[in-house]
């Protein structure tokens, strides 16, 4: 499937509403930084032609949620088929780190990916280019309870960035892909290609359900 | 800009001229002057019914303009301008055919044609007209620039304008003329839906709702929009006589509701830990940033106080997003109404009645901002119902590319499709929507958001999963006009009528 037609890879973006989704979004796929994005009403998404490795070329199509809690039931709407999550939080707001495990469930939920247990995630903390003094207090020993296996569970990847002044998002997003790829390679060779499930619901519904026996 | 709001906002703009630059610096009792020199019907054979409702215009708006509690000391003294100019406004009802073409001139258009003599009469004559119906004492001035006073506007010279610069040869003369006779019943139709108006508002100590609705549902002229919105709300009663008190009561309720919170709402406060209040805050700044009137601290500072109030007060749903937008057409609206006064008290009454008319607004889809948003899951639901009886072929294309009515139209419900279309659009939309019984914000809302997708029909049947929902995301309403929003709203209507009772059992 993927030979015939450039692989399009679905991710993510998660977290509280302003810690940056919109802005990070907006500065990867558009190299830009606004102060008058609006908030997120729902999910937008953009796309972006990227190859990774140089070789391969890949369509990322980026979704950007809303974070207010109040929305948090469209999930259905929006995760299905997700190849790739993103958990953002912002470094200078300790709640909206704290509630990246609740993102994560939620979007297990929601989402219904066969493969919770290693689904890719992957965390970015955001506005580092903001003065020090208003960054949480000793964050890291936070951010590492937090991704500690043992404690937090959320033991995945994480980058910081600020999408104001561009820094490590174009980075972040290059893991984001590779990760998002594999995720749709594994599916690929599952026969369980949810990742092309919100694009063709009947034919996909067919192709799972014979996927076993020959054709 | 089209043309046509072009026009508009200048006959608009021209009566903040009067508030700001009047002699008494817009008291409230200077409306009832302005309304009347205003009088676009006003042969002055009519001025006796004129002076007869003088009394009753000045009451209607002293009960918005007038008994604020203004204090009228801070007018005064700046009377080098020889009192409030006559309107722009009030020279063309009585105008003959070969002049009118400068009433949206800007002045040094009007001084580049006054040789021709004509005008410079007419001029005059029209100034003494108006002095003489006026209660207050104008003084005959020659002078152009007192007669047309906003010198401050930049000059919108529409092409008649930039037509009259060169009347070099015959041709454009006639085109010239042609658009003259064009504006003159453009005018006299804008003169003669403002009297109905103004008809409704005071003819009666009870002011007839179903009439005012039935006006209104085409459009209110944006002199009388804010007074139309807030009766049609119900935040104004109806009963004239009450007007006055019931204004004074709920302005002092939002101040009192405001001092009980313990919020400090200076953008400067430190970073509060209420997350409600965090995240009206991160909202407000992110509110309408392309709009300059959102970027003031003031602004901003009142849309907290006021929004935050609404959250503690309605703790079912509290606050949610988007509801920061749908504020702001009724603050820009009566903003526009107090503007020739804008200092603080003036900011809190703005900011009490954005409070009380957003309230009433929101008491009409409460549904859409509790827990998991059932207004919206149904009313969702109701527009893709809708669309398999108007438009079948679009939904199965839909259906097919895997699109969710959820994915593209939840926006619209949540935000009243402020998102899609500009602020003056809405405001012109929510005319209609407030003439509605029940109020449009509900039901009919979804009849328009329906002939609003079924705009892009033919566009949306040629795109994929991909080009669809990008192309939903920021449709092209750009270029939109009123006249764009009336024929959508007139199709809504249709629908209305055709499918109300259907829409039920369909279900
Ligand atoms: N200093 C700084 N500010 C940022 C950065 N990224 C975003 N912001 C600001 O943070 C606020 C919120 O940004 P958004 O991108 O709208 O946040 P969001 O996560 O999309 O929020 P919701 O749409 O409400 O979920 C805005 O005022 C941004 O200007 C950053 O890297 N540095
Ligand atoms: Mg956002």
């Amino acid at each position: 499937m993927s030979g015939r037609k450039k692989t399009l890879l679905k991710v993510i973006i998660l977290g509280d509403s302003g810690v940056g989704k919109t802005s990070l979004m907006q500065q990867f796929v558009n190299n830009k930084f606004s102060h008058q994005y609006k908030a997120t009403i729902g999910a937008d998404f953009l796309t972006k032609e990227i190859s990774i490795d140089g070789n391969k070329q890949v369509t990322l199509q980026i979704w950007d949620t809303a974070g207010q809690e109040r929305f948090q039931s469209l999930g259905v709407a929006f995760y299905r088929g997700a190849d790739c999550c993103v958990l953002c939080y912002d470094v200078t707001n300790e709640k909206s780190l704290n509630n990246l495990t609740s993102w994560k469930d939620e979007f297990l939920v929601q989402s219904n990916v066969s493969n919770p247990q290693d689904f890719p995630f992957i965390i970015i903390g955001n506005k580092i280019d903001v003065d020090e003094a208003k960054k949480i207090p000793s964050l890291q020993k936070k951010l590492q309870n937090i991704t500690n296996n043992q404690l937090g569970g959320l033991n995945y990847p994480v980058f910081e960035t600020s999408a104001k002044d561009g820094i490590n998002v174009e980075a972040a997003f290059e893991v984001i892909a590779k990760m998002a790829l594999q995720q749709e390679e594994l599916n690929d060779a599952n026969g369980n290609d949810v990742s092309d499930d919100y694009n063709d619901a009947i034919n996909i519904h067919l192709e799972s359900e014979s996927s076993g026996c020959a054709c | 800009m089209g043309k046509k709001k072009q026009e508009m906002s200048q006959v608009y703009n021209n009566s903040n001229n009067e508030f700001i630059f009047g002699e008494n610096g817009g008291k409230g009792k200077h409306l009832s002057s302005f309304l009347k020199n205003l009088s676009l019907t006003g042969t002055s054979s009519t001025s006796s019914v004129h002076s007869a409702n003088t009394d009753n215009i000045h009451e209607i708006n002293s009960n918005i303009y007038g008994t604020l509690g203004y204090s009228s000391s801070k007018v005064s003294s700046n009377q080098s301008n020889s009192g409030p100019p006559p309107k722009r406004s009030v020279s063309y009802k009585d105008l003959d055919d070969d002049w009118d073409a400068d009433i949206d001139v800007s002045t040094d258009s009007v001084v580049r044609r006054s040789p021709d003599n004509r005008n410079l009469s007419r001029v005059t004559k029209v100034e003494s007209n108006t002095s003489s119906r006026s209660s207050f004492n104008l003084q005959p001035s020659p002078m152009l620039d007192s007669l047309y006073p906003d010198l401050t506007l930049p000059a919108t010279n529409s092409s008649v304008n930039l037509n009259s610069q060169k009347p070099t040869n015959e041709e454009s003369l006639d085109v010239e003329d042609y658009r003259t006779t064009m504006e003159i019943n453009r005018l006299n139709q804008i003169s003669s839906r403002n009297n109905k108006f103004r008809n409704i508002l005071i003819s009666d100590s009870i002011v007839n709702l179903q009439d005012l609705r039935k006006l209104a549902w085409n459009g209110i002229p944006s002199e009388l929009r804010a007074l139309t919105w807030q009766i049609l709300l119900g935040y104004l009663p109806t009963n004239r006589a009450r007007q006055a008190s019931t204004l004074k009561r709920k302005r002092q309720e939002y101040l009192e509701g405001l001092n009980a919170s313990t919020i400090d709402f200076e953008d400067t406060a430190p970073s509060n830990s209420s997350s409600l209040y965090h995240q009206i805050k991160i909202d407000v700044r992110r509110t309408n940033q392309s709009i300059k009137l959102y970027g003031y601290p003031e602004t901003q500072q009142s849309l907290r106080k006021l929004l935050y109030l609404w959250a503690v007060r309605h703790p079912a749903s509290g606050y949610v997003q988007g509801i920061n937008d749908l504020c702001t057409p009724f603050f820009q609206i009566f903003l526009l109404n107090y503007i020739w006064q804008l200092q603080q008290r003036v900011l809190s009454i703005l900011e009490a009645d954005t409070y009380w008319c957003l309230s009433r607004l929101l008491e009409n889809i409460t549904d859409n901002y509790i827990h998991e948003q059932p207004g919206i899951i149904r009313q969702v639901g109701d527009l893709r119902n809708l669309i398999s009886k108007i438009d079948l072929e679009l939904l199965n294309h839909l259906d097919h590319e895997g699109v969710e009515f959820l994915q593209f139209s939840f926006r619209w419900m949540n935000c009243l499709l402020m998102r899609e279309l500009s602020i003056s659009l809405i405001v012109r939309m929510w005319d209609t929507y407030l003439s509605e019984t029940p109020l449009g914000f509900n039901n009919f809302h979804v009849y328009v958001c329906a002939a609003f997708l079924i705009k892009f029909s033919n566009d949306l049947k040629e795109k994929d999963f991909q080009e669809i929902l990008l192309f939903l995301q920021n449709p092209p309403t750009g270029h939109w006009k009123e006249k764009d929003i009336e024929l959508m709203l007139s199709e809504a209507f249709i629908w209305q009528s055709l499918y109300k009772n259907a829409s039920a059992h369909l279900r």
